[in-house]
Formats: structure tokens, sequence, C-alpha cells
């Protein structure tokens, strides 16, 4: 799966980048939220949209805009949804989503996510983790072919973190879904993506590999971006000592790095 | 110094077995734990939403059960970000609603409007809040009754780390000039480092509780229980772990300096 999108004006700004489905892309910035908006497809714009070579126009955007979907950060039901079978069938409504066996195809979504729980247990008994795993379960009853995460690890300990990375990679990978983290965090969005772009003041600053585009800390500070403690002490080491630390993700590698050059 | 709340082997539903803890006056805490090990709760229970025969539950000095609502609203005041609440459209109006409108009050407002940033917030409409805009509103609201404990369920995940370094050194000039203990419900330990000890719920108990610094050092507790260390803590204690530096180190520069000096 490739969108491109190719001189999509923005404002008077001319923007130019690709989602693959071969990584884990994260988006950062004061003005994220604006390029979510924008991969989901807005009604009109100016530019080449392609999705897989086929340009997207007014005859076909349609089709288009339900291949992607928004995580939210917080699950979203009103008082009168009480039970996950009321989100789901809620959410097929809202999509008008197509199915010939609603029920079969909400029990598939939630085995896909490991979420063994009867489809008339009440939200309200579930815990944070299992709000998440709904989530994601909700997104793939349109089987869409983006999912966009809002903030996919706030709120979570060490444990259920991997377990939605675990899930998210096996969406990935078995699944042939495209994956976007869209976070002010930027150590989570160092430590899980592969490639980054930066949205700010209604234009692309930077877009590359994760590691590539952090190690430019100067430049991220300029705009604004959070450097991850674990980037910014390679940055300084080099910068005030002359110490040439290897860029890491993991803190067990660094300190092996740190030990061999003290 | 003055117990504000005293919990002693207190037991709930199944979440809470035997829980024990003191909070001091004029002091700022975390209470930590993984997912689900009760921290909203427990703070849910301590702003008297939840009902029960809460015997060992003393809040300044007096059982949590005897005290009327107008009583503990002015003594103790929570933020919940998932139930902020607003009675009227335009904000300014709903502050004024609120207010006594003498000039010391005023006076106050003003100050805490200047010192949250709300300025420009105040002419928004409800509707175009963003999150933590809405969290630091309900805290000038909760502010205006100069409570004496303040309870925050889990807002800092709302707000980046400047902000974050902005506010708490607004509630450490605000303690400073009218008196504040302070509590944090967080998953997130790097929040801890903003206060002066912590708590860490585990299976119903306190596991752990302490000084912020001795608390961090549990590494390997703490890992078990499923948090994460700050960064920096955790390359510390590493790092003395290999005996590279003797002790705990929070400022990147002089961790550097330490090493390669």
């Amino acid at each position: 799966m490739e969108l491109k999108f190719l001189d999509y004006q923005y404002f008077s700004n001319n923007i130019n980048f690709t989602i693959k489905d071969d990584a884990i892309t994260g988006i950062i910035g004061s003005d994220k939220e604006k390029l979510v908006d924008i991969i989901k497809l807005r009604k009109n714009y100016k530019g080449k949209i392609i999705f897989n070579n086929e340009e997207i126009g007014k005859e076909n955007i349609t089709f288009y805009k339900k291949k992607i979907t928004v995580i939210k950060e917080e699950l979203e039901y009103s008082y009168y949804t009480n039970t996950i079978y009321e989100l789901m069938k809620n959410e097929i409504k809202r999509k008008r989503i197509s199915l010939k066996n609603p029920e079969k195809k909400m029990l598939d979504s939630l085995k896909i996510v490991s979420l063994n729980i009867d489809l008339n247990r009440s939200i309200y008994s579930l815990s944070t983790s299992e709000k998440k795993h709904l989530q994601i379960a909700i997104s793939l009853l349109s089987n869409p072919d983006i999912l966009i995460i809002e903030e996919p690890f706030k709120d979570f300990d060490i444990k259920n973190e991997k377990k939605i990375i675990l899930l998210l990679q096996k969406i990935k990978e078995q699944y042939k879904k495209t994956i976007i983290f869209v976070s002010d965090d930027s150590t989570m969005l160092y430590k899980y993506t592969n490639n980054i772009i930066i949205f700010r003041n209604k234009k692309i600053i930077v877009e590359g590999p994760t590691t590539e585009v952090f190690k430019r800390v100067d430049f991220l500070k300029r705009n604004k971006i959070e450097i991850p403690k674990i980037v910014e002490f390679t940055y300084l080491a080099k910068k005030n000592k002359f110490i040439k630390l290897d860029y890491h993700k993991d803190i067990r590698d660094i300190i092996k790095d740190i030990y061999k050059h003290v | 110094m003055f117990n504000i709340i005293e919990i002693d082997n207190f037991n709930f539903k199944n979440l809470f077995n035997n829980l024990s803890l003191e909070i001091k006056e004029n002091t700022f805490y975390t209470i930590s734990g993984s997912n689900n090990c009760g921290k909203t709760t427990l703070m849910k229970i301590l702003n008297n939403d939840i009902k029960g025969n809460f015997d060992n539950i003393k809040i300044f000095n007096k059982n949590i059960n005897d005290f009327k609502i107008d009583e503990y609203s002015k003594m103790v005041q929570t933020i919940f970000p998932t139930e902020i609440l607003f009675f009227d459209n335009n904000l300014e109006d709903e502050i004024f609603y609120l207010s006594t409108n003498t000039k010391e009050e005023n006076e106050f407002i003003n100050f805490l409007i200047s010192n949250l940033k709300l300025k420009k917030v105040l002419k928004k409409e409800k509707t175009q809040l963003l999150k933590k805009e809405k969290i630091l509103y309900q805290l000038l609201i909760a502010l205006l009754n100069k409570p004496k404990l303040l309870l925050l369920d889990n807002i800092d995940k709302y707000f980046t780390k400047k902000e974050l370094d902005n506010l708490f050194n607004f509630f450490k000039m605000y303690k400073e000039k009218y008196g504040l203990t302070l509590l944090i419900a967080t998953i997130n330990l790097e929040i801890s480092l903003y206060t002066d000890f912590i708590y860490i719920i585990e299976q119903g108990k306190i596991a752990l509780n302490g000084t912020t610094f001795d608390v961090l050092q549990k590494d390997n507790t703490i890992n078990k229980i499923g948090l994460s260390l700050p960064f920096m803590i955790d390359l510390s204690v590493k790092l003395r772990d290999y005996e590279l530096v003797d002790e705990l180190e929070t400022d990147i520069d002089r961790m550097i300096d330490k090493l390669w000096n």
C-alpha cells in the first residue's frame, strides 16, 4: 500500500509526502491534527493524491475515504451505548458498512485483537487496556487499509504497552494494514516508528527515517519538538565531550556503549 | 508536620487490601501503580464520591464519613479530566457566578488567570476548548475555594513537558503563598520528579513509599510492578550498578560531566 500526496495545496504551502505499509509512520508537531485531516482525504483540495498507483478524484474519493480510519485517544461512547454490541452496531451504522453477517464480523474483530469477551459486556466494566483493544477492534469493522492511531500508549503501563504494540505489529504484518501514530510523545515515536513526519506551521518541516530525523537535535528544538532523552544524551555527549555514542532506542544498548567509552 | 490524610488498613471490594498511607500538609505526592491498581478509585474515595463505611480514612483528623458536602468541598478539590462539566457557555460568566465578587477575590482570580495562562482561553466558547484548557479552567474553579488539599487524577497526559514544568512551578508558588497539599495520580513516574514523595500501589497495598529519589532507586521492584522509570533515573541507577557513577543524577549535562571529566 502506498498513499502519495503530490503538490497538495495547504494554505500557501505545497505538501509532498508518502505513507507506505512497510513502515510504522509517526506524525508529530503543533499542527499534526491538520495533517491527519489531509490524510483522511478532504473533500475539496488542489494537488494529486495517489493510492496504490491510482489517482484519487471526485468520483472515487468516497471509496478511498473508507479505507482510512482514525482511532481516537479515548473510547468515545454516548449515554445510550452500554454494551460492546451497541457500540459496534453504531459504528457499522455510522459508516454504512455493508455486512452479510454483522455479528460474525464483530466477533471476528474481537478475536483479531484477542479480546475474549461477550458482545453484551458493558463498556463501563472494561479496563483501560480492554478499551484500547476494543477501539482497535471497532476500527477493523470497516476493513480499512490505513489505521491512524492518536496517542496509542498514553495511560499504559509497560505490560499493556507491549501488548498494544505487539497487536499493532500483528495487524500490520498479518493483515497488511498501514499503521500511523499521531502523538506529542517524541520518546514513544522514536521507540516505535520507522518513519516520522513533523507538521508545523501548516507545512511539513521534515520527513524521513525516525532515527535520522531525531538526530537533528538543534533543528528539532528550534521547531519546538521535544527530544527523547536517550537521543539528547548521545547528542550532548558528542557536542560537549566529543564522545561518539551510537543513537540507540534501548537504554541497555546505550549503557553498553557508555561503558565502552568510559 | 500535620497529617492531612490518614488511611489505616483500608479494605475496599477486591481492590484495596489493608492499604495504609499518610499525607502530610504542604507536601506534594505522586500516587502511582500499574493499570487498574485503583489510583482513580482512591481519588474518588478521597473526593467523597464513593460512599461507604470508611472508618479507617481520616481527613484533617476527622472521619471522612462525618463531613458535610459543602464543608468538604471547601477543603478538598479534585480534577478528573473525564468529568469536567460546564454550567455556562461563557466561562467568564461562570467565574462571575461562582465568585463572591469582593475586591480580594477578584485579585485572587486575576492572579489565577495570569499564572494558569487562561486569559485567552476565557474568551473561547466551551466547545472550542482543548482538553488541557478545560483542565486548567477546572483548576481555576477548584482553587477559588482555596482548598487545602488538591487531588489531580491523571491530568499529566494532556500536557507537554514544558506545560507541566510551568504548572508545577505555579503549584510551588501557590503552596508558598497560600499553603497546598497536592496528590497526583499517574502511571507516569516522570511526574514524580515534581513531587516530594511517592506511593506505589500494587495488589491492593502500598508496595513502595518514601521520598521520590529513595523510591525511584528501587528499579527492579518498579519494573516488576510494570512501571517505567524516568530515563535519567533509570540511566543513573544502571550506571551506578556498573560503578560508573556514585549517585543518581537527573540532569543530562551534569551526568555527562561526571562520566567524562
